[in-house]
């Protein structure tokens, strides 16, 4: 898809990644590699391991699961970066999209507080601009009223606006990585096509791993898709590719399982 | 709108427990004997239940004492003649002022501790604390009162046992009231600790870079104590009522002290203006409290005005 892409390392490379809980191993050796303005959609059964995989290359697993294994990020080893310098890492190269857009947000502060939060911790710049850019960046996210947005409580807005909100604050810092986990899981079908719709758009410069059970979804705005299954990648390959031809048994059962898997081809 | 609301809930709650307040405490003996006093003639007792309007039958007592009720008139002391309502006035202050102190010790003791031990992981010290908290938890505080009377006042002289004096006598009636009411707070501060800490918008801040002291400070902990001010206010309304046995031990001259003076003396009248101030006191807490998180909380503010 990005031609700019052959010249550089890839926005993510991740090599040998194991998740382990006590002594049982979750995912015992994933390897995944993202470029520049790809979109890879992770898909596969709940407790496959999509979502702990994802979450372990920011490095936010529960203390009861631990992890190994090489993770790169535009060439850079950040599973040796310390835990202050991975904190830069989080919401500055890499930026995250939850499930539940209501629940992911502090009821207490305002949409904007909390862009505004993550502008000045990343980008050191004073609180007018900051907050200048918040503005911008949730009209970007088409939120509407300029003012109005950024004023307000996420109880406030609905699914589909709190979740325009949560990509607007994975991307306000210009992520080399936008990791997004069920993002339309919790909205209706229509909302559901304009959440994605804006992801493809917006996420264009940054790699993006779409994790999803939703193998229509991820066909919608992936490039290429890994189908997980029991902490594996069982198959892996371009959409069309992918979704017109598949070898591995698992995913013809995932595709024959996915009710909305023809409404987007 | 709301303010009507609550002040007619005010009026409704008062003439409920004033009229059951009088017809209980007419069972409960016959003042004229008390007034008359010991070795009284049966002639003088009947003078005295004439003089005082006893002798009148129940309901047209009760007719008499609601009516004066609605103009705040409740009656003189029986035991010295002085104005009931004053007479529990000038105690007042007295509850009111251990009530604010215990109220600050107590949120200076759980407001740290429960934030401490809702994110504290699993070892030797949060053990201890949790041990030590539950075994207060299952102390009523007059057993604690009693022990630290006997260890501080008692044994060791540091304190004086009894009375309203200087800042000396302040502090075991406050940690009194603060041994049993701390830990409840504890909990629900730790518990609602806990909880922030594993919700999503925790996972959203860590997700955006926050280091723990932003995350403890501007998200689990808000969200925490919002979700206490209500037992902070509960624990407030009690304190203006449930003092009689603190205030008793401790010689404390509150509301409380003057509550059980009068009940046992049958001094009608004082015991009236006294459950008139509690529930006053009760309403006013409740309603500060309701106030206080409407105003903090933006879902609820919002819900009266746009939905």
């Amino acid at each position: 898809m990005n031609a700019a892409a052959t010249s550089m390392p890839p926005s993510l490379a991740v090599a040998g990644l194991r998740i382990s809980a006590g002594g049982k191993v979750l995912v015992p050796g994933l390897s995944l590699t993202i470029g520049r303005g790809e979109i890879v959609g992770m898909v596969g059964a709940s407790g496959s391991g999509k979502t702990i995989s994802a979450f372990s290359l920011a490095r936010l697993l529960p203390d009861t699961l631990t992890q190994s294994g090489e993770i790169s990020l535009e060439g850079e080893r950040i599973d040796r970066l310390s835990e202050s310098e991975m904190r830069k890492v989080r919401g500055g190269r890499i930026g995250m999209v939850f499930q539940d857009p209501l629940s992911s947000f502090n009821p207490l502060r305002t949409v904007g507080s909390i862009l505004v939060e993550s502008i000045c911790r990343h980008q050191r710049l004073p609180a007018r601009q900051a907050r200048e850019l918040a503005i911008d960046t949730l009209a970007t996210m088409r939120l509407p009223g300029r003012k109005a947005s950024v004023d307000a409580y996420p109880h406030m807005l609905s699914g589909g606006q709190r979740q325009r909100a949560m990509i607007g604050l994975a991307l306000v810092n210009r992520p080399a990585l936008i990791i997004a986990d069920e993002p339309t899981t919790a909205l209706d079908p229509t909302i559901q096509l304009q959440i994605l719709a804006l992801l493809r758009h917006q996420a264009s410069s940054a790699a993006c791993l779409f994790i999803t059970h939703d193998i229509g979804a991820a066909s919608a705005i992936c490039d290429r898709l890994a189908v997980m299954n029991e902490g594996e990648i069982v198959e892996e390959g371009p959409t069309d590719r992918l979704l017109a031809s598949p070898t591995h048994p698992f995913t013809r059962e995932l595709l024959s399982h996915a009710p909305g898997g023809a409404r987007f081809r | 709108m709301s303010a009507l609301r609550g002040l007619r809930d005010l009026v409704f709650v008062l003439l409920a427990t004033m009229t059951v307040l009088f017809f209980l405490l007419r069972l409960t003996g016959d003042p004229a004997v008390v007034l008359a006093g010991d070795g009284a003639s049966p002639a003088q007792v009947e003078a005295i239940r004439a003089e005082y309007g006893f002798d009148e039958p129940l309901l047209v007592q009760y007719a008499v004492y609601a009516g004066k009720l609605l103009t705040l008139d409740f009656g003189t002391s029986l035991a010295d003649g002085t104005p009931a309502l004053e007479k529990a006035l000038i105690s007042f202050p007295a509850t009111l002022f251990l009530a604010v102190m215990a109220l600050s010790v107590n949120l200076l003791i759980s407001l740290p501790a429960g934030l401490w031990l809702g994110q504290a992981r699993s070892g030797i010290a949060r053990r201890t604390v949790r041990g030590i908290i539950t075994v207060m938890q299952g102390f009523p505080g007059f057993v604690i009162a009693l022990l630290m009377i006997n260890a501080f006042a008692v044994g060791l002289e540091w304190l004086p046992t009894v009375g309203f004096g200087g800042p000396a006598t302040w502090i075991l009636p406050t940690l009194s009231v603060v041994s049993f009411l701390a830990p409840k707070l504890i909990r629900v501060i730790e518990a609602n600790t806990y909880a922030a800490l594993t919700s999503n918008y925790v996972r959203t801040a860590k997700a955006s870079g926050a280091p723990d002291n932003v995350i403890l400070w501007r998200h689990v902990a808000p969200n925490a104590l919002l979700g206490a001010i209500a037992l902070v206010g509960a624990e407030f309304a009690f304190m203006l009522t449930g003092l009689v046995v603190i205030e008793t031990i401790f010689a404390w001259p509150g509301i409380g002290w003057l509550l059980v003076q009068s009940t046992l003396s049958l001094d009608f009248p004082v015991v009236q203006a006294v459950v008139f101030l509690m529930v006053v006191g009760v309403f006013a807490t409740n309603a500060l409290a309701e106030h206080l998180q409407a105003a903090l909380d933006p879902r609820i503010g919002n819900a009266r005005g746009a939905d």
